[in-house]
């Protein structure tokens, strides 16, 4: 195997670490770069004496964007001066009459794109990657101050300098650094050792951030870097979903280096990716985005503006159910129905349905650009039982092409148009009511459907019906569960909840959605009490059996409500997630309390986090942390257990039970 | 990212909390009819977004649908 690129540093010389599966040799490269300026011609002259006067390099050229040939200046610059020249250029034009290119494109992917390298290259996809040493530290802090440490996942009571001397070891001997540095832990630990005179390598950190995403808050720990390591926080998204070996293929697909692909999102992926792909092709990339959404009128705006089509089920028990499942469907759409910004139009092409769209016939860029990333994700998931390293692969590159639909209606995307993302929504709505007709064609009958999955009863052919779809909407789609019996739970109001739902499938796994089991917000105690249910349900073959199990159930849930004193008190955790900080709750309330008592202690909340607590009185607004002596509030946990029967009494309600079963189903209510 | 108009069921949604400020002006009874057929049109969401954008029309046919549905249930004539 070659020598892989594993990082990238510098600016005006750009340094590649090599890494040969024993040691890591650098090779530095001189660094030159250009930006591309286009407009009116006679501004355009105005710039070319402006820059004569200022002594920078430029030509005339012709270059491309996404939708064709672009005349203008190209100034050349090293990487370090780039943003003087865009600065120059920008107020030469007044800030707005010129269309800069390539001007804020990542320097290291750019070299790398444009001299077609990347990181960990594999000759085969089938490869495994190199063996990378890490470490692994995580801990946890007492009134702020350190208290456990973890190494490599070796647990350790006390922090001792032995303890700290073995990390700097591991430190040095390592090249790929995994920390926890929730409450700055592992900035902590550093600067202990620094000040206890271990060796220790220089290091920096940042502060924490938190950002907001679909409404919810989301924070991140304070980044450490280590000059010399590639330095991981162990709350990366990526880190946390795909593991190290998905990590290196954001990093190898989005030329993006891992310690950056660690703590960006996979959307940023994804347009890295879409950038790099642009630059191999000599697109050139806008600094500013100039598309913007055609004039349309209410009517037209009210009917394109939808998301994906859910449709409403019957709150009930339900037998012998297929889960269908469109394979990465809306990437699989704008791949295979050619939606890109620059074919979307209102003059030629294919009419989209729903839409008053046309989609022209000419290779768009996005579908070219995610053809490849599309491929490579279906191509893991058919070999991911092979290995838990194509696995990973496969839920990397998932999770880059579900940002990838997302990201074209996001206003800063490069290549992103808001008519794209109605186009492919739309078609998508259309590709399952298609598939629902041939469902009924079939002679299936519809139960429930969300945006790319169908739930279907029936006794036809299931891979016959699977490739009548398949060929007629011209997207993959798969058998993604058979079950012997699925519940849909009802919402409050009577009506079918569109997402939860839990079912028992041939193979005796369950699926389950949105009840307390999956909730992160929910006590062990409620979610034990629940898996102990489907637990004794896991046996029964048909909705008939489960009426036998009911007598279980019922002394299963008297002896919850008991709540007998050897469940320990770790079971009435509850993780609290944080909107905001503490002092901006305007009432008291058990989030607010929590922040108040954790300042208390000497520790900081930031919106986003979530925190462990257990409710000791929820009147006074009471809270037990980790480690205190707590003693939970009978009464309020009495009510989450209520709660978390209701999903389970839900089943045998609907199983038509004796008015006595019945009463007794409402009794503790 | 993407949409910024409402969904058919949050316009539903809206349309319920509409009734509820009307709260005590009407009869709990009234009250509670009319929730019931929003909730009759809000089932029908998905099949509406088919549908042209006038809507209120199919909206007050899916609403006859279900109480029509729900009379035959009653009468013992269906499901």
């Amino acid at each position: 195997m070659n020598d892989s690129i594993i990082n990238t540093t510098g600016t005006d010389r750009i340094t590649l670490w090599k890494y040969d599966g024993k040691h890591v040799s650098h090779e530095s490269f001189p660094c030159r770069t250009w930006i591309f300026a286009s407009g009116d011609r006679y501004d355009l002259e105005f710039l070319e004496r402006q820059l004569d006067t200022g002594n920078i390099e430029h030509q005339w050229d012709i270059e491309k964007d996404v939708y064709g040939k672009v005349e203008g200046l190209k100034i050349f610059g090293k990487p370090g001066f780039l943003n003087r020249i865009i600065q120059i250029v920008e107020s030469i034009g007044n800030n707005r009459k010129f269309m800069i290119y390539n001007a804020d494109i990542n320097n290291h992917l750019r070299f790398l794109a444009e001299n077609d390298l990347s990181y960990f290259i594999l000759d085969d996809p089938m490869d495994f990657d190199m063996n990378i040493p890490y470490v692994s530290v995580e801990g946890r802090l007492k009134y702020g101050v350190p208290e456990k440490i973890s190494l490599n996942g070796r647990q350790f009571m006390n922090i001792e300098t032995g303890i700290l001397e073995e990390l700097s070891v591991l430190i040095r001997n390592s090249m790929m650094i995994i920390y926890d540095n929730r409450d700055r832990f592992f900035s902590k630990i550093l600067m202990l050792m620094r000040n206890m005179g271990i060796g220790v390598p220089s290091f920096y950190s940042s502060g924490n951030t938190t950002y907001e995403s679909y409404g919810v808050m989301h924070s991140k720990s304070a980044n450490v870097r280590i000059p010399g390591k590639l330095c991981i926080p162990m709350d990366s998204f990526i880190l946390q979903e795909a593991g190290i070996e998905g990590l290196i293929e954001t990093s190898r697909m989005s030329c993006l280096s891992p310690e950056r692909a660690a703590v960006m999102t996979s959307g940023s992926a994804v347009s890295s990716m879409e950038e790099t792909f642009a630059l191999k092709q000599n697109i050139m990339i806008p600094y500013y985005k100039n598309d913007h959404e055609y004039e349309k009128n209410l009517e037209t705006l009210l009917s394109t503006d939808m998301g994906g089509l859910v449709l409403q089920p019957e709150p009930g028990i339900y037998s012998d159910v297929h889960e269908i499942d469109f394979s990465s469907m809306y990437p699989s759409i704008m791949v295979n129905y050619n939606i890109s910004p620059e074919t979307i139009n209102f003059h030629h092409g294919r009419p989209v349905d729903g839409t008053p769209y046309r989609i022209s016939e000419e290779r768009g860029f996005l579908p070219s650009a995610l053809d490849m990333l599309l491929k490579r994700r279906l191509f893991y998931k058919s070999v991911k039982h092979l290995s838990p390293v194509y696995e990973k692969r496969d839920k990397a590159l998932k999770w880059m092409l579900l940002t990838s639909f997302g990201y074209t209606g996001y206003k800063n995307a490069k290549f992103g148009k808001i008519e794209a993302h109605e186009a492919i929504t739309a078609t998508g709505r259309y590709v399952l009511k298609k598939s629902i007709d041939i469902c009924r064609d079939m002679g299936f009958t519809i139960i429930h459907g969300i945006v790319d999955s169908l739930w279907i009863q029936g006794k036809g052919s299931i891979d016959e019906l699977l490739e009548r779809i398949s060929r007629e909407t011209s997207i993959g789609i798969v058998e993604e569960g058979h079950y012997r019996w699925i519940v849909f739970v009802p919402a409050k109001n009577g009506e079918g909840s569109l997402n939860r739902y839990f079912g028992l499938k041939h193979d005796g796994t369950y699926k389950i959605r949105g009840i307390e089991i999956r909730r992160r917000d929910s006590p062990n105690i409620c979610r034990n009490f629940q898996r102990e249910a489907l637990d004794m349900l896991s046996g029964c073959r048909t909705p008939e059996e489960i009426r036998g199990k009911y007598d279980q159930v019922e002394k299963l849930k008297k002896r919850y409500l008991s709540m007998p004193s050897y469940i320990s008190t770790d079971d009435y955790m509850i993780g609290f997630h944080m909107q905001k900080r503490h002092g901006e709750y305007a009432s008291m309330t058990i989030r607010k309390s929590l922040g108040e008592t954790l300042e208390k202690r000497g520790l900081e909340i930031y919106p986003g986090e979530t925190r462990m607590a257990i409710v000791s009185d929820e009147k006074r607004k009471t809270l037990s942390l980790p480690g205190d002596e707590a003693k939970p509030d009978m009464r309020y946990y009495r009510k989450l257990l209520l709660r978390s029967f209701e999903p389970i009494d839900f089943i045998f309600s609907s199983l038509n039970l004796s008015p006595s079963a019945q009463r007794k189903l409402t009794e503790y209510q | 990212m993407g949409r910024t108009t409402p969904s058919l069921r949050q316009s539903f949604d809206l349309m319920l909390e509409d009734i509820n400020r009307i709260k005590g002006m009407i009869s709990d009874n009234e009250l509670e009819e009319m929730q019931k057929l929003v909730s009759y049109g809000r089932k029908h969401a998905p099949e509406l977004q088919f549908l042209p954008r006038d809507d209120a029309l199919f909206t007050i046919l899916f609403m006859l649908v279900e109480m029509r549905r729900e009379i035959l249930l009653f009468e013992g004539k269906n499901e």
